[in-house]
């Protein structure tokens, strides 16, 4: 769409790992979409160290964007600073701001309690906890101190038939959650993450301990949720970026080089160095 | 084996040096041992069987040893060539040396039958000169030994001396004079020797002589006499004889071709340590008559509640028949007594005419008693059928006894003995009794124990009351109850005198009443009886009333309170007369019965049926009959006090203190230990200040037990404990004057409210956006807190208005000493290093992911902790519980500094509010062991109930442990798969 095609300076990433900062190339088509995180000039240090420096994009509502990038370069970092996990390690500072829904994420009178229940997030490894499946569903139900039994199995039922696990796992609700295969267990996770009703969904690699056909399962899922959740991903398969997602980010030691729709990132980047990326020659 | 497996791989590995050398050239696969990893298979192999071994046979030994303490074993009767004659069990058997002492020591026969053996297996007996002649030579080539040595000393004596002398004369700067000191000690080790050589040479070539004499006067005795008679005389000349025992012993020992003659002894466990005073006694094979063992059919072991156990035969049973007066002849018998006691206060003109009263009366008495005898006998006969007794004797009061058939009813009987005197039926009484008997003993056991007790204890919490009210008005209550309770009591007595005399006065006027010439005399005799008695009475209510009045100057609440004490004595003064009578009753049925027993050396014994605990007939029983008696003994064992000091009867006591006192030492360590590890893993902050306390709290775990125990007794008990009995002064601190405690209290109020506020200012807000004003103020509030918790502490600890608990009953301390309690703290604080390590390390197991999880689904801190951490790590936190419960129930050394004893009174829990009473002091299977082994005054009876004990220790531990595995096991399951 936008087609001018900018001189690339081709030492950009060169200059990068110097310390040099560019602004993100920020396709337009983002800014018609409606904005349900905005993440504002973000910055973050780990001590002394910077991990993620001047980041801003908006991602979109009910959208699913991948963040891709080469490893160590950001994307979980970014991810987990969403619903402020990085908060459990004692030596993060941060600066700049996110806003969920024009609600900050960094006030000072935010409650991170909160906040994280309006995020449902899935990890790398499937961690189910060692309860029955059925306790793992209302997990973020009965911290809450809902007690009631007919909604806790309405939750139950309405999130694993959201997570596509329903049908394998309803006669069965009270064994432990530790008897299911890996891609079921992954799949749990996702069902816990939802039963909350969150407005947004993290996913950080769900599917790099999974095999083909467990992540084949959860790629339909994630297609499946795409319009009733906004969904933000971090993968490290291309392919899989290219096939779920509606936007993509690319990030390298801590930036966001370029951001804009999946189709445009795959087939016509703004930078050469994208398209080094998503066709393997860097990375 | 191991050392076999460690020296093959060491050989082995130097082996491999060269070969691994070589490879390298030839490029050739697998010689070496070690590569192959052969040798470290063994090797470990090796070292896990031997400990696997250990405790294996650690086990086994244990469990025999404990198991086979109830054995019945059967009664032997040992008749010895000098005369005694032994009956018991054989405890015990060992082997020795023989030697010329060991057989001349012992009584002339028993020495005779010894060297008629060994003369028998010696051989030729005119071989003895030759043999002690041959012994003397041997002893002179030792002499020439000794003699070298001695020589050798002594010159290098004379040349230090020599060496020193040398120094001395010479002109002497101190550096000589200090080596010639160090010189001289050398010297007087070397003088010690020469002497100490010098005596033995001596003491051999006296020895020569005396063998070199024996030899001499032998071969001129066997000239005359045959050598057997020679050795057989007593008269003989002693180190004659002594010297021709021990060449008989060395021809016996040199035709078994052997260095030594072995006799072997067996100690006897005899009893009767009340007859004896010992309870186990030796034997020696030779002196052991011939024929002299026997098992004798009716020999009877009885275990008794004191003395220990009685070996001996039964010989009679005899059963009371006490004869009681009837009303009529104990109303006769008061007047007569009454008339007798009185007789100085009769005028001198009625003299006379008592006197015939006197007379009358006794004749009365006289007449009363051979009816009441009549009828006594009487009922004496038909119980002698009923009961079928072979043999019926009635007793005098002079205690003769004749046959009941011989006796009439005007002879002056006070009681029947029904004899079984052959010893089967003894015993068939005996055993058709005993069972009721013991029952009736027991119970007045318990009465007198219990009963008695909760009585008494009513009374002293009654008396501690006033106590109370005495120290908080200042006043004098207890004296004057004191005063008043002695007059009360005199007055009571004055009082039932006089009405006693007056019925008893009634009684006999009315006896002769139609004999008028008495009846002015009686009447004028009785009114002064009756006056005197009346003055006594008197006297005492004067008294009475004396002591009243200060009584009634004590304030109005406080008299309620004295009436209340009055009320609750007078009562359990009644109850202990009722549960007085009770004892007396069962004691009077119990005492009618008597065994009588012979012991082996026919001394015959009455035994009261109460005192046995457990009788059998040990040559008599059939398997199931010795089964029934073990079973019997261990079922005692396990649910009876002890008695004996503690070597006999059961353990429950110490059962009950050792489960109770592990279960409150769980309870109180477990929650204490899990918090700490939760506030080291989870909140703090890895920084030097947890590293330094991390290592503190495992080194706690490496701290002797004892010092632990010093500590318990030292804090909980003479402070804390003192403390809760009577306050600051009696824990030793001095009390704050009230303004300056008043002025604490205010200063920990500020204290901790500012150091709250400061906390919590401090503390909002990320870390990172904490700015310099929270950063100072976290540690002001965490210095507020440490002088919060200072000020708390003198608060309490100088408090001058509390003054303890148990004010009333110092200086005998309540939990002032050591108690149950006490001593399960003592030991959490010890097991608290292993329940933190433990937990600390289940909480570093759970997985980040798990918590990462959790904090996702927006749970908080805490959430996350109880709902996923916890579980998670509640094996891991019960096995940390089960092995301090493992160390704790086995520790012994610190819990005999804060309250296990001997014997305790009372069991640390019983039905008694408030159930369990962590202040009593208590009886634990570790100390009772201890006890046993090293502190039984009766040590060989007490060995083997050392094993028993030890296993029922162990059993005890692993039975705790058991539980604990299986609720852990329980746990696991309800945690990690909750039920739809």
């Amino acid at each position: 769409m936008d087609a001018h095609t900018t001189t690339i300076e081709p030492n950009r990433l060169e200059r990068i790992s110097q310390g040099e900062t560019f602004a993100a190339e920020v396709h337009a088509a983002i800014h018609r979409e409606d904005p349900i995180l905005n993440i504002e000039d973000f910055n973050l240090w780990y001590g002394d160290k910077q991990a993620l420096f001047d980041i801003s994009m908006n991602v979109a509502a009910n959208k699913v964007t991948a963040l891709i990038g080469p490893s160590g370069c950001g994307k979980s970092t970014l991810l987990r600073c969403v619903n402020r996990m990085n908060d459990l390690i004692d030596t993060v500072r941060i600066g700049g701001d996110m806003k969920l829904s024009g609600d900050t994420i960094y006030g000072r009178t935010v409650d991170v309690i909160e906040l994280r229940k309006r995020m449902g997030m899935v990890f790398q490894k499937p961690n189910p906890f060692p309860m029955s499946i059925f306790e793992n569903v209302v997990y973020p139900l009965r911290i809450d101190g809902v007690r009631n039994r007919s909604q806790l199995e309405e939750v139950c039922e309405h999130s694993l038939r959201g997570a596509a696990l329903w049908d394998e796992v309803k006669d069965r609700l009270s064994e432990s959650a530790l008897s299911l295969s890996g891609g079921q267990q992954q799949r749990l996770c996702i069902a816990r993450a939802i039963a909350s009703e969150p407005e947004v969904l993290l996913l950080d690699e769900p599917c790099s301990a999974l095999d083909p056909i467990a992540t084949g399962k959860i790629e339909d899922l994630i297609s499946e949720l795409r319009g009733e959740y906004s969904i933000l991903i971090v993968t490290h398969n291309m392919q899989q970026a290219s096939r779920i997602s509606d936007y993509t980010a690319l990030m390298y030691l801590g930036r966001l080089l370029e951001y804009g729709p999946t189709s445009d990132i795959f087939t016509r980047p703004i930078l050469k160095e994208t398209e080094d990326y998503v066709t393997g020659r860097f990375g | 084996m191991t050392m076999a497996e460690s020296l093959e791989s060491r050989t082995s590995a130097t082996a491999a040096a060269p070969r691994q050398k070589r490879r390298h050239g030839k490029s050739s696969y697998g010689t070496s041992i070690l590569a192959g990893g052969e040798a470290m298979v063994w090797f470990t192999g090796g070292s896990l069987v031997v400990s696997l071994v250990m405790v294996i046979g650690l086990l086994v030994l244990v469990l025999y040893l404990g198991l086979s303490t109830f054995k019945v074993l059967p009664v032997v009767r040992i008749e010895t060539s000098d005369g005694r004659v032994l009956m018991g069990e054989v405890s015990q058997t060992e082997t020795f040396s023989l030697s010329a002492n060991t057989i001349l020591r012992e009584s002339p026969a028993a020495a005779a039958n010894m060297i008629r053996q060994l003369a028998e297996s010696a051989g030729d007996l005119t071989e003895i000169p030759r043999q002690i002649q041959d012994h003397a030579a041997e002893l002179e080539s030792q002499k020439k030994n000794s003699q070298k040595k001695l020589d050798l000393a002594r010159t290098e004596f004379h040349k230090q001396l020599t060496q020193l002398q040398g120094k001395l004369h010479s002109p002497a700067d101190r550096q000589t004079w200090i080596a010639a000191n160090g010189q001289s000690q050398h010297l007087r080790q070397l003088q010690d020797n020469v002497d100490a050589l010098t005596s033995q040479v001596e003491g051999l070539e006296a020895e020569i002589e005396n063998q070199q004499n024996a030899a001499q006067q032998w071969s001129q005795l066997i000239q005359a006499t045959s050598p057997l008679d020679v050795l057989l005389d007593v008269n003989a000349d002693y180190s004659v004889r002594t010297a021709g025992v021990d060449a008989l012993i060395r021809l016996a020992a040199a035709a078994t071709d052997d260095d030594h003659v072995q006799a072997s002894r067996q100690l006897i466990r005899t009893g009767n340590f009340d007859l004896t005073n010992q309870h186990f006694d030796w034997v020696t094979d030779f002196q052991i008559r011939e024929n002299g063992v026997s098992y004798p059919e009716d020999a009877v072991v009885l275990e008794r509640v004191a003395w220990g156990r009685f070996y001996g035969r039964p010989k009679a049973f005899v059963q009371l028949a006490p004869r009681n007066a009837d009303q009529l002849e104990r109303a006769i018998q008061a007047e007569l007594e009454l008339v007798s006691s009185h007789q100085h206060l009769v005028a001198e003109k009625d003299l006379a005419a008592v006197e015939e009263l006197k007379t009358q009366l006794e004749q009365l008495a006289q007449q009363a008693r051979s009816q009441t005898n009549a009828t006594y006998l009487d009922m004496v006969r038909t119980e002698q059928n009923a009961l079928n007794a072979p043999l019926v004797y009635a007793v005098a009061a002079d205690g003769s006894e004749q046959p009941l058939a011989e006796t009439s009813p005007d002879e002056d009987v006070t009681s029947c003995r029904f004899v079984w005197d052959s010893a089967d039926a003894a015993w068939q009484q005996f055993e058709s009794h005993h069972a009721a008997v013991r029952e009736r003993f027991q119970e007045a056991q318990h009465l007198r124990k219990h009963a008695l007790g909760h009585e008494y204890e009513k009374q002293e919490r009654s008396r501690l009351k006033l106590r109370q009210a005495e120290i908080d008005q200042d006043l004098q209550i207890l004296p004057r109850i004191k005063v008043h309770a002695e007059a009360s009591a005199q007055r009571q007595y004055a009082a039932d005198q006089l009405a006693s005399v007056q019925n008893t006065l009634s009684q006999l006027k009315k006896r002769f009443a139609e004999n008028s010439k008495w009846t002015a005399a009686l009447d004028r005799w009785a009114e002064k009886i009756v006056s005197q008695s009346q003055s006594q009475l008197d006297q005492a209510q004067q008294q009475l009333d004396q002591a009243t009045n200060p009584i009634e100057a004590l304030p109005e609440n406080i008299q309620s309170l004295v009436q209340h004490h009055w009320d609750v004595m007078s009562e359990a003064e009644e109850q202990t007369d009722v549960i007085n009578q009770k004892i007396a009753l069962l004691d009077a049925q119990n005492s009618i019965y008597q065994l009588q027993m012979v012991t082996a050396d026919d001394q015959t014994v009455s035994i009261a049926l109460g005192d046995v605990v457990r009788g059998y007939q040990a040559n008599q029983l059939d398997a199931t009959d010795k089964r029934a008696v073990y079973w019997s003994r261990w079922w005692e064992f396990l649910t009876d006090e002890p008695r004996e000091a503690n070597s006999e009867g059961g353990v429950l006591p110490a059962i009950w203190g050792t489960v109770i006192m592990t279960l409150i030492m769980s309870v109180a360590v477990v929650p204490f230990g899990v918090l700490a590890a939760l506030y080291l893993r989870e909140y703090a902050k890895s920084g030097p200040v947890v590293s330094v306390i991390r290592i503190a709290i495992n080194n706690l775990a490496g701290v002797p037990s004892i010092v632990f125990g010093v500590f318990g007794l030292g804090f909980f008990c003479y402070i804390i404990g003192a403390f809760i009995d009577g306050g600051a002064k009696n824990a030793g601190f001095t009390p704050l004057p009230s303004g300056r405690w008043y002025l604490t209290l205010g200063a920990l109020a500020l204290l901790s409210t500012g150091a709250f506020l400061t906390g919590v200012f401090s503390m909002t807000g990320r870390p990172s956006e904490r700015n310099l004003l929270k950063r100072i103020l976290a540690p002001v509030s965490f210095v507020l807190w440490a002088l919060a918790l200072a000020a708390l502490i003198s608060v309490l600890m100088f408090n001058p208005y509390f003054h303890g608990f148990y004010e009333a009953q110092l200086p005998n301390p309540q939990w002032g000493k050591g108690g149950v309690l006490w001593a399960a703290l003592t030991l959490s604080l010890m097991t608290l290093p292993v329940v933190i390590v433990a937990t600390e390390e289940a909480l570093a197991a759970v997985p980040n992911s798990m918590r990462e999880g959790s904090y996702g689904c927006g749970a908080s801190k805490w959430q996350t902790i109880r709902r996923i951490v916890l579980p998670h790590a509640l094996p891991g936190i019960m096995t940390g519980m089960i092995l301090a419960m493992a160390r704790g129930a086995g520790e012994v050394a610190p819990l005999m500094l804060v309250g296990a004893v001997k014997l305790a009174p009372e069991l640390p829990i019983d039905g008694a509010w408030p159930f369990v009473h962590g202040d009593r002091s208590f009886m634990h299977l570790g100390f009772h062991i201890f006890d046993l082994g090293f502190q039984s005054q009766n040590s060989d009876a007490a060995k083997p109930m050392v094993y028993t004990t030890t296993l029922l220790l162990i059993a005890i531990i692993a039975a705790l442990n058991i539980l604990a595995i299986s609720l852990r096991a329980y746990l696991r399951k309800r945690f990690e798969s909750r039920q739809f």
